[in-house]
């Protein structure tokens, strides 16, 4: 059964919906998978449905200034309300406006201006999007009082926390410290991620070289990590060719 | 001497499944168990034989105590009371039946026989099989045990004293002309009374330092619990008069600064701003003109048409205005430490609720499991109040999430319900 990419389009425009249903068939032309486009003119029942089906992989592009009550920011909050793994790009007139604050917030890939080099600057983009195959899977914990959900991507690695039964999961900015033990979370985790060490698991994505010798291995943000065993590198050897 | 050892077994054997009976428990027969009774069914016999029928009394239940506790794995209280029960009981009628098969016997038949006397023992041990199979026997016996549990460890002590110098008075009694043998038990009485003066004294002390400690944990753990209410207060009493300013006229203003200045809390700047909006508008703009200075990257989205003060209890707007002013000096604290310094505040409603939604970027090392307990912060020692005071409350309430290097904070309170 082929898989499905689902494009959702959000504005006002008829002529600009049609616009990038246009780009947007002309990027998927090759495609294996089966694209489906929806578009929408203004917020609606429909679309909150469509938003509230995460079983779909979908890349959302949406116009800020949507001539409604809601607007392309809420619509953006309604989807990350639910779903944080759908790819979103924002359509504005305003150069600038509201891109350092909204890309953070809502993880917004791009924000393309609609007169100026619309048309290649959506290409791109989706190409761009398609290529990476929308990676992005959640780890997803949750405490008492917290609901955690780091992407695995942003993950550099994962260690025993020394003195109690916890680990560390170390990411581009911050550590957290979560209650689980080394095997427990490998079950939260996909493939891309290998046990080098009995007390640390590394995302090999995120590995530049391994020094299995001196016992360390260096990330791509160049911190140097001494947890590497030869006991493992058969496996990650292994796991990298294949 | 045979036959009444046979007795002995089958009256052994009874009554500790009599035992079982009454405390609802499965009588196990194990050859290991029943040679240990036939040891101690002989024993009797010879203690009776050899000895005298007092002491055989006594033996008995001593052994009674060791077939239970054989059998059956209870604690001591249950133990002693069960066994000292069915062996008063069953002793009593053992005595009573006796009487009344001897008397009958000795009229008809001038003599009591062996057999006759072990056949009787065989009749009662079966009678006391059934009256323990009543119902009303167990459960007043249950009842009984229920009430004695309750008394205390040195009152079983003195119990045991008690009934220790009824025991020896009894012996001495039968023992009055012999010298000997009433030096020994007058010796074993002073023994017992210093052993229970001993006993009593420490008991006694143990009691006292217990019952202070007792107090002493009781005190400090008000104190303690006094204190963090105390702290919380203090902590989140600014807010709290941020929330009564961003609704007061500039008069109330003024005496509301004054008392902040005269606590030495941290000072808003309400002040120093001209045109301060009213309401919750007016309370994030304080912090926003705070910050002014330090480049944060503030996104404010207003959706809500309604007057918050309008469609909130007095009570929930306090809790409002101080949850909101807790997470924001949280949000803008984490987000000063970050490259992008971003804070993102959406304040929108539905029907039934007003959200209140504060994003930040963050740079920190959290343990999650940790988050919102008393006293942990990633601050200095002192702090660790805010969200401990804010996430245990119902009616004004915060959802916490973190994603990537986001952390979230969702505020969600009731709007009063709309009178028909």
């Amino acid at each position: 059964m082929k898989s499905v990419i689902k494009f959702v389009v959000v504005d006002d425009e008829e002529s600009c919906l049609n616009n990038v249903k246009d780009i947007i068939r002309e990027v998927t032309f090759n495609l294996e998978e089966e694209v489906k486009i929806e578009t929408f003119i203004k917020y609606s029942k429909k679309l909150e449905k469509e938003i509230n089906n995460v079983s779909e992989r979908k890349i959302y592009i949406l116009d800020i200034q949507l001539d409604d009550k809601f607007s392309g920011i809420q619509v953006a909050e309604m989807i990350r309300s639910v779903d944080w793994e759908s790819e979103i790009i924002f359509m504005t007139y305003h150069d600038k406006m509201f891109e350092t604050v909204y890309r953070k917030v809502y993880e917004v890939f791009s924000f393309i201006e609609k007169f100026h080099d619309f048309r290649e600057r959506l290409k791109k983009d989706l190409k761009t999007i398609l290529k990476k195959n929308c990676d992005n899977k959640l780890f997803v914990y949750q405490s008492r009082n917290v609901d955690l959900k780091i992407y695995l991507k942003n993950i550099l690695y994962i260690y025993r926390d020394k003195e109690e039964r916890k680990v560390v999961i170390v990411t581009d900015n911050n550590k957290f410290t979560v209650g689980l033990g080394v095997q427990e979370i490998l079950e939260f985790l996909d493939s891309s991620f290998a046990v080098v060490h009995r007390a640390c698991i590394v995302n090999k994505t995120r590995v530049q070289k391994y020094h299995w010798t001196d016992k360390y291995f260096v990330l791509d943000t160049g911190e140097e990590v001494n947890m590497l065993s030869k006991k493992y590198k058969k496996e990650v050897l292994c796991s990298n060719e294949c | 001497m045979i036959l009444y050892g046979l007795a002995t077994i089958v009256g052994y054997l009874n009554l500790s499944w009599i035992y079982g009976i009454t405390t609802n428990q499965k009588f196990n027969l194990k050859l290991r168990k029943v040679l240990i009774v036939v040891f101690l069914a002989i024993v009797s016999t010879i203690v009776s034989f050899k000895i005298n029928v007092i002491a055989k009394t006594f033996y008995n239940l001593f052994a009674y105590f060791i077939m239970t506790k054989l059998f059956y794995n209870n604690d001591k209280k249950k133990l002693v009371y069960y066994t000292l029960l069915i062996w008063l009981i069953g002793g009593l009628f053992d005595v009573v039946s006796m009487s009344i098969v001897s008397a009958i016997i000795m009229l008809f038949y001038k003599k009591v026989t062996a057999i006759i006397t072990v056949i009787a023992t065989f009749i009662l041990q079966i009678f006391l099989n059934l009256l323990f199979r009543i119902k009303y026997i167990r459960i007043l016996s249950d009842k009984l045990y229920n009430k004695i549990e309750q008394i205390e460890n040195i009152v079983w002590f003195y119990i045991v004293i008690v009934a220790l110098f009824f025991l020896f008075g009894i012996l001495a009694y039968f023992n009055i002309d012999n010298f000997t043998n009433g030096i020994m038990i007058l010796f074993f009485i002073v023994l017992c009374l210093s052993i229970s003066i001993y006993f009593v004294h420490t008991i006694s002390i143990e009691k006292i330092y217990n019952e202070t400690s007792k107090n002493l944990l009781e005190n400090n753990s008000f104190f303690v619990d006094q204190n963090t209410k105390n702290r919380i207060f203090k902590h989140n009493i600014i807010h709290k008069l941020d929330g009564v300013k961003s609704v007061a006229n500039d008069k109330s203003k003024k005496l509301l600064d004054d008392l902040i200045e005269e606590y030495n809390l941290t000072s808003s700047p309400s002040k120093e701003v001209d045109n301060l909006p009213n309401g919750i508008n007016g309370l994030i703009c304080q912090k926003i003109y705070s910050n002014k200075s330090k480049k944060v990257d503030f996104a404010i989205n207003n959706y809500i048409k309604s007057e918050l003060f309008d469609v909130l209890t007095p009570k929930k707007y306090n809790k409002l205005c101080e949850t909101l002013g807790i997470c924001l000096d949280n949000a803008i604290t984490a987000t000063l430490k970050t490259k992008e310094k971003i804070l993102q505040i959406a304040i929108l409603e539905n029907q039934d609720n007003i959200f209140i939604k504060i994003v930040n970027t963050f740079k920190s090392e959290l343990e999650i499991d940790e988050i919102g307990n008393l006293n942990y912060t990633t601050k200095t020692s002192g702090h660790g109040l805010g969200l401990y005071s804010i996430f245990s409350r119902k009616d004004v309430m915060v959802k916490t999430s973190i994603i990537n290097n986001l952390f979230e904070n969702q505020i969600i309170v009731k709007k009063n319900k709309i009178k028909a």
